[in-house]
């Protein structure tokens, strides 16, 4: 099945996937202070992602990985240093340019952010629709994706009767749906079994061949022994470490 | 370019949910038929003033005294014949006259009654030269003037008028601060799915467009019902109050419609303006981060 979703444009795929001579992100002594926080969330975190790499974002909780993935999606823009993004500077961008970044990316939230009153295969589709209509191509795309997240019996349900998995799934197949080219997800795999947790890994390394570049935020060992990629550790909003590989 | 929205992105933002958003019908209903009905009522005073005006200025009722003969009213009406914008004229007969004073004198007064000499002119009369013939000939004769009670009137119009168009601009502002109103409620109320939106790449653009179409859905709906009453009310009040029928001109129907769609003009740039400047608050990555409602 994931073959499938793939192969559909496997050539086209293949000339889309350029590596640029840029990071797909640096991250240069940045901080982040919430508004009337006494301290920074973040302090002096400096690191790159090149395009095609695989990371994870491991840390305690409370270590700071939701602001720097909050600043990753654009959301906060870091009261100090400097975030580039697709070799943007997020400071400098307006609204427009926000919005056409984050069509090249596909974020997982931790709470899915499913849109209540839209169905399953609506809530995937949204991506593709914001250029206008559906083509038959992109529906079929919608289809593959929600078949292969094992979705297609409650395509027409909403997300208040699917469980956490389920929605879990879903907000996985919107954030691929469009083959992003960059991937951020926040633990991905909290709330479905291992079996699912072990496709949607190995969804993500498909993707992650073909050029998208991956940033899952774990907390689970397990799986990062079973998928190894290097991490990025977060511990009290320092950049403690960056592992390699397992 | 593609410029069908996917009907899954028009149920994403839903503004139909917020109740004040549901208002905006019934308002723009409301405010229309009031200011399509105010428009009207501008416009038949318009037309009952330029009429009765017509009406003054094509009449001078010359008063003579109770004792003037025949013979000396002839010599009058010879004299006046001939001058430039006097097109006919005739004594009133001596009831009429008793018509028109009772309302002050009674029907049994024993007064002695005026002699009334109805002149009938048009616009080429000279009043000064006509004034100064008949006090030639009847020097204790009294000439209608009715300039300075046309000139009062006049400016009793235009008062009433005037503040007629502020009520309407008034009426303008309220819609247009209502509508901004309903917006900014509207998006707010959909904060969750905004936010979705635009975590997944929709534009400004692209949202405002989501917001206009159902503005302008909701807003047409309330434009007809607004036009619907309008044109309602003026023919109930043709039916149930003959006397209205000729101020009820083309102008004042035109203005029960042109009305409503002008307030729909004012209700889009509101929208417009509302859905740009909540947008662009929410994109702002610099602005405090507000709560899904």
């Amino acid at each position: 099945m994931i073959g499938d979703f793939f192969v559909t444009d496997y050539a086209e795929a293949a000339t889309l996937v350029k590596i640029d001579e840029y990071p797909m992100i640096t991250f240069e002594n940045v901080a982040y202070q919430y508004p009337k926080a006494r301290m920074a969330a973040i302090h002096d975190v400096s690191f790159e992602l090149e395009e095609g790499s695989f990371h994870y974002l491991t840390g305690p909780s409370g270590a700071g990985k939701t602001t720097l993935f909050r600043m990753m999606y654009m959301d906060l823009k870091p009261t100090h240093g400097r975030l580039t993004l697709f070799n943007k500077n997020i400071a400098t961008l307006d609204a427009d340019d926000i919005a056409l970044l984050r069509r090249r990316m596909g974020i997982v939230f931790q709470d899915f952010r499913l849109l209540p009153h839209l169905t399953v295969e609506e809530n995937v589709s949204l991506p593709l629709t914001l250029n206008g209509a559906m083509d038959k191509t992109q529906q079929n795309c919608v289809k593959e994706i929600i078949d292969w997240v094992g979705l297609s019996h409650k395509a027409r349900e909403l997300p208040a009767f699917l469980s956490g998995g389920e929605k879990q799934r879903v907000a996985i197949a919107r954030a691929v749906v469009n083959r992003p080219r960059l991937l951020i997800a926040d633990e991905p795999t909290g709330n479905v079994d291992a079996s699912m947790g072990r496709r949607i890994m190995h969804l993500f390394t498909e993707l992650n061949k073909h050029g998208t570049t991956l940033l899952i935020a774990t907390h689970d060992r397990g799986l990062i022994a079973d998928c190894p990629a290097p991490s990025i550790v977060v511990e009290n909003g320092h950049l403690s470490r960056l592992s390699g590989a397992a | 370019m593609k410029f069908r929205i996917d009907p899954s992105a028009k149920k994403a933002l839903s503004l139909g949910k917020d109740a004040v958003f549901r208002l905006l019908v019934l308002m723009m209903i409301l405010l229309g038929w009031l200011s399509a009905m105010g428009a009207a009522a501008l416009f038949s005073l318009e037309e009952v003033y330029h009429q009765w005006q017509l009406n003054q200025k094509s009449h001078i009722s010359v008063y003579l005294m109770p004792d003037s003969t025949p013979q000396q009213i002839q010599t009058l009406e010879e004299a006046l014949i001939i001058i430039q914008g006097v097109q006919d004229m005739r004594p009133l007969n001596q009831s009429v006259v008793r018509e028109l004073v009772a309302p002050y004198l009674g029907y049994d007064t024993t007064l002695p009654m005026p002699k009334i000499l109805d002149v009938k002119v048009d616009p080429n009369l000279d009043r000064d030269v006509f004034d100064a013939r008949v006090k030639e000939l009847f020097p204790l004769a009294e000439v209608d003037d009715a300039r300075s009670m046309l000139q009062t009137v006049a400016e009793s119009v235009r008062f009433v008028q005037a503040g007629a168009l502020l009520a309407a601009v008034a009426v303008f502002l309220v819609l247009a601060s209502l509508v901004a109103l309903t917006v900014r409620s509207g998006l707010r109320a959909q904060q969750h799915a905004l936010n979705i939106l635009q975590y997944i790449g929709a534009t400004n653009a692209f949202l405002k467009g989501l917001i206009l179409r159902q503005v302008f859905a909701r807003a047409a709906l309330g434009m007809c019902g607004a036009m619907a009453l309008s044109g309602a009310s003026l023919l109930v009040l043709n039916v149930f109050y003959a006397p209205l029928i000729p101020y009820v001109t083309s102008k004042v129907w035109a203005a029960a419609v042109g009305v409503p769609m002008l307030l729909m003009l004012v209700v889009m740039l509101a929208a417009y303006w509302s859905a740009g400047a909540t947008l662009e608050a929410d994109y702002d990555i610099n602005a405090p981060k507000k709560k899904a409602a």
